[in-house]
């Protein structure tokens, strides 16, 4: 059996240990409706633990994992963290748990199949989902801060052009609220 | 602690009688004393209550309003949860109390991803509902039963409800649903709360005691029915007696098992005025349920409506008049206009505008 | 988030294992960006509120007067007799937890003291343990602790983190309404001088300028004459409103954000293109310029004082009735407290449209009407010229805005309106509109600066629905009837779903006008060329008119 194949066949237990160790870094008494509630209205961030993790997963597992699409999945769940209540080091924590799931669904298999290089190929991969969630985390602190100040900005700004305080008119690309780079980033 | 205390104050409860009944001989106490108290205290303290929550005012008027409004003729309004009559209240009122909509609303959109295809169905979460109607609904029908114990002869309603109960004609004496029920739905009750951590967190000693105490009374009233086959006729000779005022303690001896079931019900009776179970008036009672929703077209009246402090025209004017005049906005009072008036003629300053007459009352 | 990098091994050990405390013994933390500022001293002594001083969230002291305790205890009392609903909501809850999942910030923050039963129980367990019996002896065992100055702070945290949309109450079998707690709280709160800036110094603006900005009468209208020259240049139509003109037939008053603040004003252009369309005889008024009602997010007191301009102008003007602008608490206002708190207003006449002769029966008592009931009763009656395809660019959702919602119950009158100026129109999931509707996350005065990472965990809900009607219908504009909103969304939107824009449902009428004397309408009101919103869709272009065909908005094109 390939890796792949092994990770193909826990895929399950994997994602449900994953699942589990990210609700885990809320209180009891919210991981328990993480969990459960299977609305993805009543329930939008466990909605996209659930569905993203899975994503992310089938990515890596493809051999050909895209950079982009794994982007747009590390963004929906690293989006929600980097507005609650965690340290940058805690918001994004949960990609280094995907190594320890599979090390623990896997180690024996990978011992006896002598596949243990193949793991460690897999958690460098993991390594650079970290470095691309680092990027997404600062991107949207970054876009949490430009917001603050577009704001400001829309709150006054109009207020004190008229009222001749301001005279410079900014052009139309400085008032958009995101810079050129971010939504690169995004795309 | 909450759990542990609930459940250890009940087995103590249930000691206390069974000891002092048993051990005691304090039959006349626990059979007469205290039940007569109970009673006088539940009432009282219910009576009291309510009293105090009426002399409590409603100053404003705040349904939650849960449909469409009454506006423009062509507009189909909902009455029943945006109701603008009496009809519409009461109609409101009565879904809530009687089927407790309000919990049955509690849906939620069940999305699902199957074959690569978002799948949305409408689910539900009743389970809360499910359990909180049965758990009454069964509570209701025991008490309704019980009133045989109460009343000579037997009103037919009672006998009814006993033969809808007892539907499954099963086991000797028949089995009644609604007591199996109740434990059952009490208990489906508390595994939520033990279960449910976000429940576990918010619950307090106050919410495990009662359902301990529903289902201790429960369980001794299902125990003596069908496994100590008490003496039912002295127990009946003992309640009659204490329904018309003249308590006797009959002289056939009555299992300690009962007096503990009376005692349970006894301190639910006095417990219940204090407590949350205070929710069974306070539903009728809540304001954002039980008002018109018509505010905007027949005024309500605020018992203690005060008079304030406002900022009036005249102040404002005062404080902005030269600003005003500049930008060419109308003013009650114009220096420059009234000073040249005063120069044509005297009586021009009475043709000046009728004083601001909004003072605040 | 200035805290610094956790080590590994202290990583390993915070992680994933939060504090199994009993919530009494937690305590807030105040992070920036999760709390809001306190207010400044000069705010609260502009209007008498008291205990003004310099202080701040994050100090150990937070000065309180220093019989602070009986100041709390005695306002609670009184409060527990002025309110029935207090009252009964302190006594009944059975803690069935239906509430829990229903809050919007507990959804998006996951802290579980954002369930509306719990930020309930941290003022009913005060008044457990300072005003009942068994609260008072056996303290947590019957769910009571004492008063300390933790509480308070607590209290500060967690009330200033509720925006009183009665979401939960909807869902409590006694319809138990948080606000109704949260509105008490804050009236506690503000006896103590606990109030943050974001509600304080607009509620001193609003009392002496009338509006929360505090723009002085002269500004006020000049921020409308620009938006004049805006609507003459992307409409050709001059047009020439009144302010503070007696004898007018109406009196206009909506929010004062919508005069300054992208994207309101484009609303605000909306009521000044339709009030000229139907030639409706009103006014603006600049001493009632704020429809809006910070008082409402301090205490009945304040909502009183403010709101009594409403009625205070109208007389002064001599006008017959009164309409309102698309705000949301502002019309909970309207229809539940300002005829008890500042009526009877029987100097106005029951409204009736003079455009269409309709006689609003529902507002008899108030004497104030809804622009989206009186437009929606316009449209009704062909009253309007509209041309819905101007809008075909827009990919269009509604958001039902709390207070009109679930204190009010007007939610077929926006639909009406939008199905007849747009084209394309697409409810979002049942569960999130209606009564059932998310708060945007900013209401009731959290929509301040400071603490955006906390309102965009509240927002969370409201945009995720957004979001499913973007993959599924390709919906590009958020549509709204109140001003927070659109203070709010523009930067939740760029956050949670870039690509969707925020407006009011009047801009949108506005933009279908089709005006006596207009020139061809290639720009929408915001200034941005029709043709480029098309090619965005793949629309195909519109050929405008030989004459106008790529020109700049023409300066002379008044006419």
């Amino acid at each position: 059996m390939t890796f792949q194949e092994l990770l193909l066949k826990h895929k399950s237990s994997i994602l449900g240990d994953w699942v589990k160790a990210i609700v885990e870094t809320y209180p009891a008494e919210t991981a328990r409706f993480l969990r459960q509630s299977k609305d993805q209205f009543a329930n939008p961030v466990g909605a996209a633990i659930k569905t993203e993790t899975e994503h992310i997963f089938d990515q890596l597992v493809s051999g050909g994992a895209e950079r982009q699409e794994l982007d747009k999945f590390l963004d929906r769940i690293i989006r929600i963290r980097a507005v609650q209540d965690f340290t940058p080091a805690l918001a994004l924590g949960f990609i280094y748990d995907l190594k320890r799931a599979v090390r623990r669904r896997l180690e024996k298999d990978l011992k006896q199949q002598g596949l243990e290089e193949e793991l460690l190929k897999f958690e460098e991969t993991v390594d650079n989902l970290m470095l691309q969630g680092f990027a997404i985390y600062v991107s949207c602190r970054e876009q949490i801060y430009d917001l603050k100040a577009m704001e400001m900005r829309n709150l006054y700004a109009k207020v004190l052009e008229r009222s001749g305080i301001f005279t410079v008119v900014p052009d139309q690309e400085t008032l958009e609220p995101l810079s050129e780079t971010d939504e690169q980033n995004k795309a | 602690m909450h759990v542990i205390f609930s459940l250890l104050a009940v087995i103590v409860l249930i000691a206390i009688a069974y000891a002092g009944v048993a051990g005691a001989g304090m039959t006349y106490l626990f059979g007469v004393v205290i039940p007569y108290a109970a009673v006088i205290t539940f009432f009282l303290g219910l009576i009291l209550k309510v009293l105090k929550w009426g002399r409590s005012a409603v100053p404003f008027n705040i349904p939650t309003t849960c449909g469409q409004q009454k506006s423009l003729p062509w507009i189909k309004p909902n009455s029943v949860d945006n109701p603008t009559s009496t009809g519409g209240v009461l109609a409101r009122m009565f879904f809530e109390v009687l089927t407790m909509r309000s919990l049955f609303r509690n849906t939620k959109l069940d999305y699902r991803v199957a074959h690569g295809q978002p799948v949305i169905r409408q689910g539900s979460e009743k389970f809360l509902w499910l359990f909180a109607i049965l758990f009454h609904y069964s509570f209701l029908v025991v008490l309704l039963w019980h009133l045989r114990f109460f009343m000579e002869p037997v009103p037919k309603l009672v006998g009814v409800i006993e033969a809808l109960d007892g539907f499954f004609e099963f086991g000797l004496p028949q089995l009644l649903l609604s007591g199996v029920i109740l434990v059952a739905m009490a208990g489906a009750l508390l595994d939520r709360r033990l279960r449910m951590p976000n429940i576990r967190y918010i619950s307090l000693t106050s919410d495990y005691f009662p359902l301990f105490l529903i289902m201790g009374i429960g369980i001794t009233g299902i125990l003596m029915r069908y496994l100590l086959r008490v003496d039912i006729t002295a127990i009946k000779e003992l309640t009659m007696s204490l329904a018309v005022m003249k308590p006797v303690i009959p002289q056939a001896p009555i299992d300690p098992l009962f007096y503990a079931h009376i005692f349970l019900v006894s301190v639910l009776f006095a417990y219940f005025p204090f407590s949350k179970l205070m929710h069974m008036p306070g539903v009728f009672m809540s304001p954002t349920r039980n008002l018109t929703t018509n505010s905007r077209e027949v005024r309500h009246v605020n018992p203690w409506n005060y008079p304030v402090k406002t900022h009036t025209y005249d102040e404002y004017e005062e404080d902005f008049r030269d600003l005003m005049i500049e930008a060419g906005l109308p003013v009650e009072h114009n220096p420059a206009e009234e000073a040249a008036a005063a120069e044509g003629g005297g009586e021009a300053a009475e043709a000046e505008p009728e004083a601001p007459e909004e003072k605040k009352e | 988030m200035a805290n610094p990098t956790p080590k590994p091994e202290q990583i390993a050990a915070v992680d994933h294992k939060p504090p199994a405390a009993d919530w009494m013994d937690t305590k807030p933390e105040f992070k920036p960006g999760m709390f809001l500022y306190a207010v400044r001293k000069e705010s609260l002594e502009g209007v008498g509120q008291p205990n003004p001083r310099d202080w701040n969230p994050t100090d150990a002291d937070w000065k309180l007067p220093a019989d602070w305790k009986g100041i709390v205890r005695e306002g609670i009392k009184e409060r527990l007799q002025r309110f029935r609903s207090f009252q009964i909501f302190m006594d009944i809850c059975v803690r069935c937890g239906a509430c829990a999942d229903k809050c919007h910030f507990f959804i998006g923050s996951g802290d579980p003291k954002n369930m509306p039963v719990l930020r309930a129980e941290l003022l009913r367990s005060i008044y457990r343990g300072e005003f009942k019996v068994a609260g008072k002896i056996l303290g947590k065992l019957a769910g009571g602790r004492k008063l300390t100055e933790e509480v308070i702070k607590e209290w500060f945290y967690y009330y200033f983190q509720c925006t009183e949309c009665r979401r939960c109450s909807v869902y409590c079998p006694y319809g138990i309404d948080t606000a109704e707690i949260t509105i008490m709280a804050r009236e506690i709160l503000n006896l103590l001088g606990c109030q943050i800036d974001w509600v304080g110094t607009p509620v001193n603006n609003c009392f002496h300028t009338g509006n929360h900005l505090g723009l002085k009468p002269h500004t006020y209208k000049e921020n409308v004459e620009y938006l004049l020259d805006d609507i003459e240049e992307y409409s050709g139509v001059r047009i020439n409103p009144s302010f503070n003109r007696k004898g007018a037939e109406l009196l206009f008053i909506t929010p004062s954000g919508d005069v300054f603040a992208d994207p309101g004003i484009f609303t605000f252009m909306g009521y000044l293109m339709l009030f000229d369309h139907i030639g409706l005889d009103y006014t603006w008024s600049t001493y009632a310029s704020e429809g809006g009602n910070f008082g409402f997010f301090t205490s009945h007191e304040m909502m009183k004082r403010l709101n009594a301009k409403m009625y205070a102008e109208a007389k002064r003007l001599g006008v017959k009735w009164i309409l309102g602008g698309e705000c949301g608490h502002m019309w909970r206002v309207i229809t539940q407290y300002m005829d008890t708190m500042n009526g009877p207003a029987d100097f106005l006449e029951v409204p009736v449209s003079p455009i269409t002769g309709t006689r609003f029966q529902n507002s008899a008592s108030t004497k104030m009407v809804h622009i989206s009931e009186f437009t929606a009763d316009l449209i009704h009656n062909n009253k309007l010229k509209l041309d819905p395809s101007r809008n075909d660019h827009l990919r269009v959702t509604f958001h039902d805005s709390c207070n009109p919602a679930r204190g009010m119950g007007m939610l077929e009158e926006p639909r009406y309106i939008l199905n007849n100026v747009c084209n394309n129109f697409f409810e979002m999931p049942p569960q999130t509109i209606r009564e059932n509707t998310f708060c945007c996350g900013g209401g009731a005065g959290l929509n301040a600066g400071e603490n955006m990472e906390m309102r965009f965990r509240g927002g969370l809900p409201r945009m995720n629905a957004v979001q499913y009607v973007k993959d599924r219908h390709g919906v590009n504009m958020l549509a709204c009837v109140c001003a927070v909103d659109r203070a709010v969304f523009p930067a939740h939107l760029e956050y949670w779903v870039p690509g969707v824009k925020n407006c009011g449902v009047t801009e949108l009428v506005a933009n279908a006008l089709v005006m006596d004397g207009e020139i061809p309408r290639q720009y929408n009101l915001r200034g941005e060329e029709v043709n480029d919103l098309r090619e965005e869709v793949d629309l195909p272009p519109i050929q405008w008119p030989e004459e106008e065909e790529g020109g700049e908005p023409s300066e002379e094109g008044g006419e």
